[in-house]
């Protein structure tokens, strides 16, 4: 299997991909607007450091040294498997890491089914009942799905199944009921855009000599359509759902705050306003370790359900 | 045959969904419950940070959480009152201070509070250096200035010994200055090991780092217990989903600074399941302008900015009328503090714009803080501030930047005029004359305002080492006076706490930071 | 004995496009027989594929059928979904065009085979599949069969196609241009591979093509299409030896293996037929009559010729 050599080679030309997105998260950090020791001595929201006090923080946050020399410093703790701790709490960040990671992907893998399970059947509901009313329905629908900002979506949904239904809490970590909404308004964008080109590649498939000589065989249409065209239409979406998934599994900052999901997306966010460089360039790895990851899966993805990668060319 | 079938699918889940989204809301049922079960049923509030962070905080939770105590609290007309020191009294130098400790008191985990528990709290003070606290940055030198030693001088009794005189004490020591936590709960690295664990009402059973914070009832406690055994407080960081959380009835009110914004509380009173209660908060509200730079290096200028802003309008239309319009740079919430009321004249303040500007146009920077969007009104307000400005003949840009970016630019000097909020650390007036109008003030240093007075720094200086209560309130009091005067910082007016609940909470007051949950009961 | 037929009256196939009204296939009567090989011949756009498909209702949305194909005493022009698929590769089967395309990519082959098996265990149909392939001279079935499509040949490629039609052991079969594509060398084993399933078995085949080679081959009888309309029909070594109808001539002289004397003009509009005969505007031996009237199919003999010449 030509595989396990392709998995080494493609993991191991990624470790120069991801030292490069470590430092340009570190020198993002620095060229900002903004003082990591200031602002921890002002977190407060009360106290404001004198000079010479944050001169005094500059240096217990190891600010004073060169950039290369915290860079590098910052790395050899990485190595050792120590995150680091926050410049403004404290608190280490591996600890706030495996604390906010299971959410997240709670909250990611829920969306994911959802675009799967949800908007790929609507899709090839939609080619199937083309230029019918389902698929009229389906496509405004879609474009209502694109076109809607995640924060109104989910203020409308609040009002409506937690405020006035009271059918599910508006916000908070637990259980499904948490997770429905959220998840819901995380799917949305995406699966306006999956239920189009599904859609689309369904039509185009549907139109191929193998699906008409499917039903010369005497296959019902809902067994042509699962057991010929489904796959075959799927190919060029995987990649989509594959970039999505990585994409969301670095969190949402919005959709967490506005639900009070404490994942990783809103710890970036913090991160990222308070000028916490730890924080900063932890989840940066961090998201530059799942996009790879997620491209390799992809990778694989499509080795495992196209044979035409897998195997080539002709039988002698 | 496919088709029809599917098209049947199609429009039983249409009708389904039909149905369910015209189904009726769910219903309250009444309870007719027993004073017991009162007690018992669970107490859910919301608020917008954390207010237990934990271990790696100074404090490990903030103090409206009623769990720990200090030795010298904040009292009514905001005077330090005791709490775990029942007196105190001092030498004439004012060099000497003794505190009588109350007895038969102890922390939640059985230690008892005594003059050794008190020892061990400040051997733990002494040696935090600059350790963080998302509620108040604790300094000991700044504190406890020209601090010698403490000494246990009996079994309920301990003796401060200072360098320097050092009258006003009691009033740095009040709430964050004095926090009594058991010396079980924390180690010689003065990090927690457990749970603080604090004398008060209230005992933090279990926390949820940016969740919940779960509080318990301390039945031992030696004065008025609470009236709800369990108060789960949960941390929901956008206002408008706690709006949303207070009208679906899942929390019963929210609490701690921001918890509403006074758009959202108005919508919210709309509506007669809620009710709000308010007291002084020890926030402030100013408008700082560049000091350090053209137009506002003029004090004509600041005094021009001063005269042309309607304070009254501003706390009418953005803030629901509750706040104080001001002038006084001292908060309300001092016990030190003077009421001055701010004067509006549009026409002195054009003709001073005159004699400053002339033939010059400067177009103003105005900056917002970004994380001040979620809890005022400050966009609105800095609109507003811009139609002053063109009304007296300047010109304006607003920008919003986020906190670290707006306090570089502070110190940079790189604006005009800055929005942002003052509150107040502790009890002792001079912090806030120290950092804002002394002329080498760490703030007014930070926020570029530029200024220097003589009779300022002359006031200040004689205040370090005055003992005397009253000329310290006559020298205060010129303090105020002058800040009214000579502008380093424009004041717009002194925040309220808002406290707004759902009516089935009852007793559900605001204190000047935070709630009384010992009083909150069910009705 | 009920001789499996289908019996074929008028039929037509209209399809509605933006452009108008394309007559595909004007008024075709014929009957075909389980045991007998009808070879329909004709150049591109003559309505052959259109006339194979229409049988068993495999035309996009737009067409029009109209007519009566009787076939065990129901039209299958009207027969509902349900029961048409019934016949579908049962009864009567399809060799669809293009071998390259109409395989399903990513499907290997057996599950492809599967389709036409009523068969739940897995040892007995991909026996059942084995076997079939066996009979096409493949001669390493199972890996064929285990094969994804575009790791086989042409050739193979169209003995599998052949094997589905044939595993379900139907009373007809409709090939659809086997050898359209195809280099002589595969051609020549498209011919064998017919030659063999005829003998094998008595099925009846309705040979779509324009390989008159093939059609000369294993049919028994040949339609020459033109225009939607069948022009000429006969016994096939008579009408190769003497074609009757001008444009049979011609169509003839065309081949490679004969003159290469191309007809001159172009086939027809579909959209808009010539008046009177199709082909007059393009015939040699056109009458003034052949512009203003329509010839119905005239008997002479044993043939049948649309054309004024014979009337």
């Amino acid at each position: 299997m030509y595989v396990i050599p392709y998995v080494i080679k493609k993991i191991v030309s990624s470790i120069p991909v991801l030292i490069g997105v470590s430092i340009i998260a570190f020198l993002l950090g620095v060229v900002s607007l903004g003082d990591p020791a200031r602002e921890a001595l002002s977190a407060d929201g009360v106290s404001t450091p004198t000079i010479e006090e944050i001169e005094q923080k500059r240096i217990e946050l190891g600010l004073d040294q060169s950039l290369p020399q915290q860079y590098l410093s910052w790395m050899k703790d990485i190595l050792k498997g120590d995150l680091g701790r926050s410049f403004i709490t404290n608190i280490p960040i591996a600890e706030e890491f495996k604390k906010r990671l299971p959410r997240t992907f709670a909250l990611s893998f829920s969306a994911l089914f959802l675009v799967i399970f949800i908007s790929i059947p609507l899709a090839v509901l939609m080619a199937v009942n083309k230029n019918g009313w389902f698929d009229h329905i389906g496509r405004i629908m879609s474009l209502l799905f694109i076109s809607t900002p995640g924060f109104l979506a989910a203020i409308l949904l609040m009002m409506f199944f937690s405020v006035n239904l009271r059918w599910l809490p508006t916000s908070g970590y637990g259980t499904l009921f948490h997770l429905l909404m959220p998840s819901v308004v995380l799917a949305l964008g995406t699966s306006g855009v999956i239920m189009r080109v599904n859609r689309a590649t369904m039509l185009e498939v549907l139109h191929k000599n193998y699906i008409m000589n499917a039903y010369a065989k005497g296959l019902t249409s809902p067994l042509v359509i699962y057991r010929h065209a489904l796959r075959n239409s799927i190919l060029p979406v995987v990649t989509l759902i594959g970039n999505y998934f990585g994409g969301i599994l670095g969190g949402s900052a919005i959709i967490e705050t506005i639900f009070a999901i404490p994942g990783v997306g809103s710890y970036a966010v913090q991160g990222i306003t308070s000028m916490d460089y730890p924080v900063i360039q932890a989840y940066v790895l961090f998201t530059g370790v799942v996009y790879i990851l997620f491209n390799l899966l992809i990778d694989l993805l499509y080795i495992v359900i196209d044979p035409r990668i897998r195997l080539g060319g002709e039988l002698k | 045959m496919f088709r029809e079938r599917k098209s049947i699918l199609m429009i039983i889940i249409t009708g389904l969904i039909l149905v369910l989204s015209l189904s009726g809301c769910g219903s309250n049922g009444t309870n007719d419950v027993s004073a017991a079960e009162l007690y018992e049923k669970e107490l859910v509030l919301a608020g917008p940070r954390d207010v237990a962070p934990g271990p790696e905080d100074a404090f490990y939770m903030s103090s409206i959480l009623y769990v720990w105590e200090p030795l010298v609290a904040i009292g009514p007309g905001q005077q330090p009152t005791p709490k775990l020191a029942t007196g105190w009294e001092s030498n004439d130098e004012k060099t000497e201070w003794t505190f009588d400790l109350k007895q038969g008191v102890t922390f939640h985990d059985g230690v008892p509070f005594n003059a050794d528990a008190v020892m061990a709290n400040y051997e733990r003070y002494s040696n935090m250096h600059g350790k963080r606290s998302s509620f108040y940055t604790f300094h000991f030198t700044a504190v406890y200035p020209n601090f010698e030693s403490i000494e246990k001088t009996g079994e309920y009794q301990v003796k401060m010994t200072f360098s320097e005189p050092f009258a006003l004490l009691p009033y740095n020591m009040a709430n964050f200055g004095s926090a009594m936590y058991s010396p079980d709960s924390f180690d010689e690295t003065t990090d927690f090991v457990t749970i603080a664990q604090g004398t008060g009402p209230f005992k933090l059973v279990e926390h949820e780092r940016n969740e919940y914070v779960l509080l318990e009832a301390n039945e031992d406690y030696y004065g008025e217990k609470a009236k709800i055994k369990n108060i789960r407080i949960r941390i929901i960081p956008d206002p408008q989903t706690r709006f949303s959380a207070l009208q679906a009835e899942e929390i019963m009110g929210v609490l701690d600074l921001g918890s509403l914004t006074p758009e959202l509380t108005k919508q919210l009173l709309e509506d007669d399941r809620f009710d709000l209660s308010y007291d002084k908060s020890t926030i402030s509200h100013y408008v700082s302008t560049n000091g350090t730079r053209f137009p506002f290096n003029d004090p004509r200028m600041k005094t021009a900015l001063s005269l042309a802003i309607d304070r009254e309008l501003l706390v009418n239309e953005f803030y629901n009328g509750y706040p104080e319009p001001t002038i006084n740079i001292l908060n309300y919430a001092s016990p030190f503090a003077k009421t001055i009321q701010p004067v509006y004249d549009l026409e002195r303040a054009e003709e001073l714009v005159e004699e400053v500007i002339g033939d010059e146009n400067p177009v103003l920077e105005i900056i917002v803080p970004s994380w001040a969007l979620d809890r005022y009104p400050y966009k609105e307000q800095a609109e507003y501030i811009q139609s002053v400005l063109t009304g007296i003949g300047l010109q304006s840009t607003i920008s919003v930047v986020d906190g670290a970016a707006f306090r570089e630019l502070q110190s940079q000097g790189e604006f005009d005029i800055s929005l942002h909020i003052q509150g107040l650390p502790d009890l002792n007036p001079m912090t806030i004359f120290n950092r804002f109008m002394y002329s080498q003030g760490s703030t007014n240093i930070a926020y570029s305002l530029g200024f220097s007075n003589e009779r300022v720094d002359e006031l200040l200086e004689l205040l370090a080492v005055e003992t005397d209560l009253e000329r310290i309130k006559e020298m205060v009091d010129e303090l105020q006076d002058i800040s009214a005067e000579d502008i380093s910082t424009h004041p717009m007016f002194h925040d309220v706490t808002l406290a707004p609940h759902n009516k089935a909470v009852a007793n559900y007051n605001a204190t000047v930071y935070g709630v009384d949950l010992t009083g909150v009961s069910w009705r | 004995m009920i001789k499996k037929t289908i019996e074929i009256t008028n039929l037509k196939v209209a399809f509605s496009t933006r452009q108008g009204q394309v007559k595909a296939v004007n008024n075709i009567s014929m009957t075909l027989h389980k045991g007998q090989v009808i070879a329909m011949i004709g150049e591109t756009g003559s309505g052959k594929s259109v006339f194979g498909l229409s049988l068993l209702q495999l035309l996009p949305e737009n067409a029009k059928l109209s007519g009566e194909a009787e076939y065990e005493g129901k039209n299958l022009l009207r027969l509902p979904t349900s029961d048409i698929r019934n016949i579908r590769g049962k009864k009567i089967a399809l060799i669809p065009q293009n071998p390259d395309t109409s395989l399903n990519p990513i499907m290997k082959v057996k599950k492809q085979l599967r389709d036409v098996i009523d068969q739940k265990d897995k040892k007995t149909y991909i026996h059942k599949i084995i076997n079939e392939l066996k009979k096409y001279h493949l001669y390493d079935p199972e890996r064929v069969s285990d094969a994804y499509p575009f790791q086989l040949s042409g050739g193979m490629k169209q003995r599998v196609l052949s094997a589905s039609a044939t595993m379900g052991k139907p009373d007809l079969i409709i090939a659809d241009e086997p050898t359209k594509g195809l280099d002589v060398i595969i051609r020549n084993e498209v011919y064998q591979i017919f030659k063999k399933m005829i003998q094998d078995t008595d099925i009846g085949l309705l040979l779509i093509t324009h390989d008159l080679i093939f059609a000369n081959t294993i049919s028994d009888k040949v339609a020459v299409l033109y225009a939607g309309e069948v022009i000429e029909y006969g016994d096939t070594k008579d009408l190769f030896n003497e074609p009757y109808h001008p444009y049979t001539k011609g169509f003839i002289e065309a081949q490679p293996y004969k003159n290469l004397k191309p007809i001159p003009g172009l086939p027809p509009s579909l959209i808009h037929l010539p008046e009177g005969c199709s082909f007059h505007p393009r015939c040699s031996k056109k009458m003034p009559v052949c512009s203003q009237l329509k010839p119905d199919l005239y008997s002479v003999g044993n043939r049948n010729v649309r054309c004024f010449l014979y009337a």
